[in-house]
C-alpha cells in the first residue's frame, strides 16, 4: 500500500485529502506544521508528500529544502499554493518540487495526480 | 478459451506438492504442470507450448541454470522465473543471466502469483507474440565494441566505486541488468526508486564486477555490418546524451527513472541489431526499424517488461516517439525523457532515424517547470551532446 504524507496547517484540507486518499487505498499520515513534517518524512519514509506552502513557523519552502537535504533517494513532492501568491509556482519549480497545484483545486485533481505520479494509471496492457 | 500454461520444475516432489497446494486457488485461471527435473521439463515443452516456466536452481543432473539457458534458446517465448533456495550472491548473478525474474525460497504464494500474473500480461502491441519471442531469448544486452574497454577496465582488480558508477550509468546493458536484479527480490526487499548510481553504491564493486563479468561472456565480440555498426554507435551516443541532459530536465524524484529510461530508450534497437550475422531466419529493415516485421521499440518494451523494470521506465521507453502533452502540474518521467530526446535532436548527437519535431519541443520548453529553472536549454543540450561525444571517442581503438 503506498504511503502519502499530507502536510497542511488547515485541518479541513487535511481531512478532505485523508478521506479521498484512504478511499483509494492509500495509507495516509498527516503533519500540521513544518517541523513535525520534516520529522515525519525522515521517520515514515512516505512514497509521496503533499505539501502546503503557507504554514506558521517553517513554511513549505523551508520544509522542501529540509526534505531535499535528507540522505537517500528524493521523495516525490506535490506543492500546493494559494492563488494569492503569484510567484509561488516558479519558486516551487526552481526549488525542486515534482508537482505543483495552485488553490483552489479539487480533491479529485490531487488524487489523479498522485495516481499518475505513482503510475497507478499505467498498465502494461496499455503499452 | 485456452488457459495460460505454467510449468513448475523442482527435483523434490515435496516442493512441487507444496506449490500445487499453495497455488490451488489459480486452477481455474492457469493450467499448471509439474516436472521433477530438467529432462522431464524439456520433454513437456516439446509436446505443448507454455507461457511461463518456474524452476528451482539446484537439481541433480541438469541444473536450473542449464535448463533455463536451454529454454531461452529453444523456447524463447516462454517467460523464465527462477525460484531458488539461498545461494551466494556470485552464484545468484550467474543464475541471473538465465532467468527473467527471480524469487527466493521460501517465497509466499502471493509473491509467486504476482510475478506469474505480471508475466502473463500482454502489451497492446500488434506484434506482441513475436516481440516476446525476440526479447525472451535475450540473456544479456551487448556492449558495442568501442565501449568494451570500459567493461574490461571495470573488471580490473583496481577498479574503484566511482569508476563502477561511471561505467554502469553509461552502459545500456549493465544499466538494464542492474535494474533487473535490484528490482527483483533476489537481493532482499525491493527498493522504492533506485537510481543506477545508488544500486552500484549499495552492491559494491565486486558484485557489479560479477554482474558485468557474467554478461560479458555472452556479449557479441563485434558487429558485422558497418552500416549497422554506425547505426548502433549513433543510437548509443544519442542515449548517453539524452541521459546526461534529462538529469536537468526531470524533477528530483523523477530523475532516477528518467535517466534510466533515457539510456534504455533504444534498447530494442540494440537487441534487434545484435542478432548474429547470417541468421537465416531473421530479417532486419533499418529504414522501417523492424526485425522480422516487429518494431524495434516493441521488442525493447517487451524486454524491459519481462525483466521487471519499474513501470515508469517501461512506460517512458514505450512513449519515446509519442508526442507528449504534460499538464501544468508537472512533466512526469515520460515527458521529461521526450523533451530531453527532442533537445538532443537539435545537436550533433541527433538520431537521424527519427524526426526533430520543433513545434512540440517549443511547446514542451514553455512548460512552467522548465521555464522556472532559468536554464538555457539549447546550450545545455549542446553540452550534454559534447559530453556524450567525448564518451564515444575516448576508447576508440
Amino acid at each position: 500500500m503506498a504511503r502519502v504524507l499530507v502536510i497542511d496547517d488547515d485541518p479541513a484540507i487535511r481531512q478532505l485529502l485523508t478521506d479521498v486518499l484512504e478511499m483509494e487505498d492509500y495509507e495516509v499520515s498527516i503533519a500540521a506544521d513544518g517541523l513535525s513534517a520534516v520529522r515525519a518524512v525522515e521517520a515514515a519514509s512516505p512514497d509521496f508528500v503533499v505539501l502546503d506552502v503557507m504554514m506558521p513557523g517553517l513554511d513549505g519552502f523551508g520544509v522542501l529544502s529540509a526534505i531535499r537535504a535528507l540522505d537517500g533517494e528524493p521523495v516525490p513532492v506535490l506543492m500546493l499554493t494559494a492563488a494569492a501568491e503569484p510567484d509561488a509556482g516558479s519558486r516551487a519549480w526552481a526549488n525542486g518540487v515534482d508537482y505543483y497545484l495552485a488553490k483552489p483545486f479539487s480533491a479529485d485533481t490531487v488524487l489523479d495526480l498522485i495516481d499518475r505520479a505513482l503510475t497507478r494509471q499505467v498498465n502494461v496492457s496499455d503499452l | 478459451m485456452t488457459l495460460p500454461r505454467a510449468l513448475f520444475v523442482d527435483d523434490e516432489p515435496r516442493v512441487l506438492d507444496g506449490l500445487r497446494r499453495s497455488l490451488r486457488g489459480k486452477r481455474g485461471e492457469w493450467e499448471m504442470v509439474f516436472a521433477e527435473g530438467g529432462a522431464e521439463a524439456l520433454a513437456l515443452l516439446a509436446q505443448a507450448p507454455f507461457d511461463v516456466v518456474v524452476s528451482d536452481m539446484r537439481m541433480p543432473g541438469m541444473d536450473g541454470a542449464e535448463l533455463l539457458t536451454q529454454i531461452s534458446k529453444t523456447h524463447p517465448e516462454v517467460a523464465r522465473v527462477v525460484l531458488s533456495g539461498h545461494i551466494e550472491p556470485d552464484a545468484a548473478i550467474q543464475v541471473s543471466v538465465a532467468g527473467h525474474r527471480f524469487l527466493t525460497k521460501p517465497s509466499d504464494a502471493q509473491s509467486l502469483i504476482d510475478v506469474i500474473e505480471q508475466l502473463l500480461i500482454r502489451t497492446s502491441s500488434a506484434h506482441q507474440r513475436e516481440a516476446r519471442r525476440i526479447a525472451g531469448g535475450v540473456r544479456s544486452i551487448p556492449t558495442l565494441p568501442e565501449h568494451a574497454g570500459d567493461i574490461v577496465a571495470l573488471l580490473a582488480p583496481d577498479a574503484n566505486l566511482s569508476y563502477a558508477v561511471r561505467t554502469a550509468t553509461h552502459d545500456i546493458g549493465l544499466t538494464a541488468k542492474l535494474l533487473q536484479l535490484s528490482n527483483s527480490r533476489f537481493f532482499g526487499e525491493r527498493p522504492r526508486n533506485s537510481s543506477v548510481e545508488s544500486i552500484v553504491n549499495a552492491m559494491g564493486v565486486p558484485m557489479v564486477q560479477a554482474v558485468a563479468g557474467a554478461g560479458h561472456q555472452l556479449w557479441s565480440p563485434d558487429v558485422p555490418d558497418p552500416a549497422i555498426a554506425r547505426h548502433l554507435q549513433t543510437a548509443w551516443r544519442h542515449a548517453v546524451a539524452t541521459a546526461c541532459l534529462v538529469e536537468s530536465v526531470a524533477s528530483p524524484a523523477n530523475r532516477p527513472h528518467a535517466q534510466a529510461a533515457a539510456l534504455l530508450q533504444d534498447v530494442g534497437r540494440l537487441v534487434c541489431l545484435s542478432v548474429p550475422a547470417g541468421d537465416p531466419h531473421s530479417s532486419i529493415d533499418l529504414a522501417a526499424a523492424t526485425r522480422d516485421g516487429v518494431p524495434f521499440r516493441d521488442v525493447g518494451v517487451e524486454l524491459l517488461h519481462l525483466w521487471g523494470l519499474p513501470l515508469p521506465i517501461v512506460a517512458a521507453v514505450s512513449q519515446r516517439d509519442v508526442p507528449q502533452q504534460p499538464d501544468a502540474s508537472g512533466l512526469g518521467v515520460a515527458a521529461a525523457v521526450r523533451t530531453a530526446h527532442l533537445l538532443i535532436q537539435q545537436t550533433e548527437s541527433r538520431d537521424p532515424a527519427v524526426g526533430t519535431h520543433e513545434e512540440e519541443l517549443a511547446r514542451l520548453l514553455s512548460h512552467p517547470q522548465l521555464k522556472a529553472q532559468g536554464i538555457a536549454w539549447p546550450q545545455a543540450a549542446e553540452e550534454a551532446s559534447r559530453q556524450a561525444g567525448l564518451w564515444s571517442e575516448h576508447d576508440k581503438p
